[in-house]
């Protein structure tokens, strides 16, 4: 700032009414001399650069210098003796006025800028009043000042405004940098922005860790719905994607022009926004980490500021969540760490209780060359070994073995486990040994180290557990064990073999699985005394094997204890005492056997089943004489066997004996008593196993003697009476032979030369010699119908018959149609037809049917003619022929008698007292009846019944 | 010349035979002979039957059964065993009327059993028949 001289400045600075020297001498000054200082001052005047004025009291301008000139814009000429007022009438009213007329009327300076017409321009005003009620005036043209001024207070605010985003950035951040929540500090990020951005729209997304494309991480005012959509955002949709993908800021300021937004104009409805800015969030490392937008509900264009904040938003925003990545993830090792350290410390802790209970636990280091170089728990006995190799310490087989091992392990950096042997002086260990490779802190291999726990106690115990179970699995009794609830737990062969169940079928199911239904109870009462703690010894009982069978049982039964000696459940030996129970039985039956044996009149023996005799009862000794022992040899027997029977029976018995058929034969033995032979029945049969193998012969031998004796005289007396039957029936054959040969021969002489002497010689013969040789004709006929008869007769029941299906009404047509008395012009034959079929032999039929025809017809009245009816019925699968005639009839006390030989009824007619008998036997052989209603002088019914033949094919 | 033997122990039947032949007026030579041997014997031509023109062989053979030294069956027998004579018609005739003689006389190979009658008329009506059977032009042709 320029000034005036340094008086005026005094007196403008000096208070108004303030007196001191100076002030006073001026006013002291003479008019003269003032007005020689003002022209000095003038002519100085003109050459400041401010303007100068001086108006008189009427607001005149009396002076105005060249630099005021042009400020004022208008030369002096223009300027000095016009009123200022006048000549600047814009100036009146103005604070130029006001400022100007205080100075006059305060008297007092003043000083102030103006800025207003008619100059347009910013003026520094100091006004003065003069002596003579003037005012003297400077100024000078401040405007690029001013301005310089404005724009220096523009850029003030602005910095203002940064520095108060700034500060609340830095609040913010400052806040937000001990957030340990990557989600709530970025929520906190975004409501800066927005606030920042007078935008209630906004969002933050992050690098999708997998795909290609942000994931929205927190958001301001948007619909769930548009959310739901921009979730996910993949790499160059959208604003926020094309910022993603091209790593730089991207303003779009209307949505609906926008090229990005061309396809996502639904979203953009749906997310009710005009515009975007977003902006790429990238870490100092130049990593990016996610993309940050603000969104408006208009078409926006940000302002420079906005941008700039903006980017200084996203650039703190990627630092922090980086380092809230980061820290989280920091922490999140940590916490691993922690946990890792919690859990080493836990796995030490246990390690060294497990390292104190297991005694035998060695840890062990070596280094590259094997040689130990640390044993824990540290013992001196084993001190010696630091600083030596396994084959140093165990030379043979098993140090070699431990060296290659370790050095395996060295090659290939695998760890490695094995049962190892150590064989000491004193005895040999067994360790489980766990080799793994030891590693410098750059992952060199530098040795081995690992575990080493004695396993030799396990290993005796293992063997000696073997070697127990391989007497338990080679016992013959059945050794089972059980729990308390009673579910078989092991299972021994000999269980397997006693009861027929393999260790596989029954581990794992109930013991009562083998206890017959009626014998539950015992397994409740065994369970309850082993939880006693009480053995049951040699317990005798039943169980039933697989195949249903049930087996004698003695039982030993003890309890089980675990480790504490708790009792957990019990262990069973069972011995299979059937064969002793048999044994008994059998030497118990055998005793009673031998009681009885004695008390039988017979002989009885037992022998083995290779057919060894082991026992005779007492009639055995007295009988043979033979001496009493329990040997008995064969030749015994074969002593008192008849010697024509020793043969047939040695081979008999033996044959008996290999094929176990009961043995049955008849012999002889000597009584020693008599010394004669006395014959025997001599039986026996083998008693069998169940699996019907032979156990023994048990045998008796009974005298039959007397029985024999008896037999073979009636067999004697049998046979000569059946010879003599014999001879009897050929002599009969042979008399009936001749008879039919020889003596019809005569009669048919007698005949018929009887007949040839009426023929040749007729004329010379009288009537009555006439009849008389009729006579001899006629008898001659009788007898060979006497002998004919006679021999059907004995035929009929010598021959053989051959019963088949007849058809009866076939059967009676043939004979009607041969027999020449049975012709319709003789008699009236009547028959209900159909008959049925019968069983019988069509000869013996015949001879039946015909001979009841032929009496039916013969015996009727004189000049009657004979009537006869036939028919059939048919009752239980039996067929009643009928035949009815119409002739003399048969007295009741006759009937029966008629059916006896050369019976006959009347001397009336002619007959051989034959024919019924015939009738009656053939009958009878076939199996059938004959009978007869009649009485005298109404005829008679005849009926023959015959077995029915109803389906079988019939011949006639 | 047609030929009927006729082997017959007993004269009565052989007589009544003759009867029956002149009854039934045939005319054939019928030999006679009283055994079986002597049957054979007529066969086999042997002796005095060995003059074949006193003795022709017979186109017809009729048999008794029960005859001495040879039965009917033993003729019977050595006919069908004898191919020179074997094709010969050989009818049983006899008196009984037993199945056994019967069912030999038929298993033995006879053309026919038949029973003798003491009647001259039957036994003529049979002896005609055979001879209208066997001796006519068919005789030569055995059935």
């Amino acid at each position: 700032m320029s000034s005036l001289n340094p008086e005026s400045r005094r007196e403008h600075t000096r208070p108004a009414g303030a007196s001191n020297p100076i002030e006073a001498a001026a006013d002291h000054r003479s008019e003269a001399a003032v007005f020689e200082e003002e022209r000095a001052l003038t002519s100085g005047l003109e050459m400041v650069a401010d303007g100068f004025a001086i108006l008189d009291a009427d607001w005149r301008f009396t002076y105005v210098n060249g630099t005021g000139q042009k400020i004022l814009g208008r030369s002096a000429v223009e300027l000095v003796g016009q009123n200022h007022w006048d000549l600047f009438p814009a100036t009146r009213g103005t604070k130029l006025e006001r400022e100007y007329r205080r100075a006059v009327e305060e008297q007092v300076l003043v000083e102030f800028e103006n800025y207003g017409s008619p100059w347009e321009q910013w003026l520094e005003i100091k006004a003065a009043p003069t002596p003579k009620g003037g005012l003297s005036v400077s100024f000078r043209d401040i405007t690029a000042r001013k301005h310089a001024e404005a724009a220096l207070t523009a850029i003030t605010r602005n910095l203002a405004v940064q520095v108060e985003d700034l500060q609340r950035l830095h609040a913010l951040y400052t806040r937000l940098f001990d957030a340990e929540n990557l989600g709530w500090m970025l929520r906190e990020v975004l409501d800066g922005v927005l606030e920042m951005h007078g935008t209630q729209m906004g969002m933050l997304s992050l690098t999708h860790p997998v795909d290609h494309g942000l994931k929205a991480a927190v958001s301001r005012g948007f619909s769930d719905e548009f959310l739901r959509l921009v979730e996910y955002i993949p790499a160059g949709n959208g604003a926020d994607g094309a910022c993603f993908q091209e790593q730089r800021p991207v303003v779009v300021e209307d949505v609906q022009i926008d090229p990005l937004y061309i396809d996502f104009q639904e979203v953009v409805r749906i997310g009710r926004f005009r515009a975007v800015h977003a902006t790429p969030l990238i870490s100092r490392k130049g990593k990016l980490i996610g993309v940050l937008s603000v969104h408006f509900h208009d078409p926006h264009r940000p302002s420079d500021r906005e941008i700039q904040l903006f980017d200084l938003h996203a650039r703190q925003t990627a630092d922090l969540t980086e380092m809230v990545q980061l820290r989280e993830q920091t922490q999140r090792e940590l916490a691993e760490r922690r946990h890792a350290e919690e859990a080493l410390h836990v796995n030490e802790e246990r390690f060294r209780l497990a390292a104190a209970f297991s005694e035998g636990i060695t840890l062990y280091e070596q280094d590259g060359d094997l040689r130990y170089t640390w044993l824990y728990p540290k013992r001196s006995s084993r001190d010696f070994a630091l600083g030596h190799t396994d084959s140093e310490l165990l030379p043979g087989e098993d140090g070699e073995l431990l060296m290659r091992w370790k050095h395996e392990v060295m090659e290939t950096g695998v760890s490695q486990r094995h049962e190892a042997r150590a064989t000491f002086p004193h005895g040999t260990s067994y360790y489980d040994l766990f080799i793994s490779p030891r590693r410098s802190a750059a992952g060199e291999i530098i040795g081995v180290a690992g575990t080493a726990l004695d396993i030799t106690k396990r290993k005796e115990l293992e063997e000696a557990s073997q070697r127990l179970a391989a007497i338990v699995e080679s016992s013959d009794d059945a050794i089972i064990s059980k729990d308390l609830s009673g579910v078989i737990k092991s299972w021994n062969r000999g269980a397997e073999r006693l009861f027929g169940y393999t260790a596989a079928e029954v581990i794992g199911r109930p013991i009562t699985l083998l206890i017959p239904d009626d014998r539950r109870d015992e397994e409740i009462a065994i369970l309850t005394r082993i939880r006693r703690n009480e053995p049951i010894d040699h317990y005798e009982t039943v169980r039933r094997c697989k195949n249903g069978q049930v087996v004698d049982v003695s039982l030993t039964v003890s309890p089980v204890r675990d480790s504490r000696g708790v009792i957990v459940g019990a262990s069973k030996i069972g011995r299979d005492i059937t064969q002793r129970k048999r044994e008994a039985a059998s030497r118990k039956s055998e005793e009673l056997f031998r009681r009885l044996a004695d008390a039988m009149p017979q002989i009885v023996w037992a022998a083995k089943p290779d057919g060894t005799v082991d026992y005779y009862n007492r009639r055995w000794y007295e009988f043979s004489g033979a001496p009493e022992g329990p040997d008995h040899t064969l030749e015994d027997w074969k002593r008192v066997l008849h010697p024509d029977d020793v043969e047939r029976c040695v081979d008999t018995y033996f044959r008996c004996i290999r094929n176990g058929a009961p043995y049955e034969i008849e012999h002889r033995f000597k009584d020693h008593r008599t010394g004669g032979y006395r014959w025997f029945l001599g039986r026996a049969t083998a008693v069998r196993d169940e699996t019907g193998r032979v156990m023994r012969w048990f045998g008796t031998c009974t005298d039959i003697d007397d029985q024999k004796r008896a037999e073979e005289r009636l067999e004697a007396i049998v046979a000569e009476r059946t010879a003599r039957l014999r001879d009897t029936i050929a002599d009969l054959e042979a008399f009936s032979y001749s008879i039919s040969h020889d003596l019809r021969g005569p009669l048919r002489s007698m005949q018929g030369f009887a007949e040839i002497l009426i023929e040749d010689c007729g004329p010379q013969i009288t009537p009555q010699g006439r009849n008389y040789l009729q006579r001899i004709n006629a008898s001659a006929e009788r007898m060979d119908r006497l002998i004919q008869d006679v021999l059907a007769m004995s035929r009929v029941g010598r021959s053989d018959l051959k019963l088949q299906p007849v058809e009866l009404g076939k059967l009676l047509q043939g004979i009607m149609e041969s027999y020449p008395n049975f012709q319709p012009s003789q008699v009236d034959i009547t028959i209900d037809a159909p008959l049925p079929r019968v069983f019988g032999d069509v000869a013996s039929l015949t001879q039946c049917l015909s001979n009841l025809l032929d009496n039916a017809v013969k015996f009727v009245a004189f000049g009657r003619r004979p009537k006869v009816r036939i028919w059939a019925e048919q009752e239980h699968g039996r067929v009643r022929l009928n035949i009815r005639d119409n002739g003399i009839g048969i007295r009741a006390d006759a009937h029966e008698r008629i059916f006896g030989i050369f019976e006959r009824q009347s001397d009336r007619y002619e007959g051989t007292g034959i024919g019924l008998a015939i009738v009656r036997k053939s009958a009878e052989r076939m199996g059938g009846e004959v009978g007869l209603i009649s009485a005298p002088g109404e005829g008679s019914t005849f009926w023959v019944s015959l077995q029915a033949a109803s389906s079988a094919p019939s011949v006639s | 010349m047609n030929v009927i033997l006729y082997a017959e122990d007993h004269a009565d039947d052989v007589f009544f035979m003759m009867r029956a032949c002149k009854h039934a007026g045939i005319t054939e030579t019928v030999h006679t002979v009283p055994n079986g041997a002597r049957a054979v014997a007529y066969l086999s031509g042997s002796g005095e039957f060995a003059d074949r023109t006193q003795y022709p062989m017979p186109q017809l053979v009729l048999l008794d059964l029960k005859m001495p030294e040879m039965s009917g069956f033993d003729v019977l027998r050595w006919i069908r065993g004898t191919p020179s004579v074997a094709q010969l018609p050989v009818f049983i005739l006899t008196s009984s009327n037993h199945d056994s003689d019967i069912q030999w006389s038929i298993a033995l190979g006879a053309h026919g059993y038949l029973t003798k009658t003491g009647k001259i008329d039957d036994l003529a009506r049979m002896i005609k028949e055979l001879r209208d059977r066997y001796l006519n032009d068919a005789a030569s042709a055995p059935r």
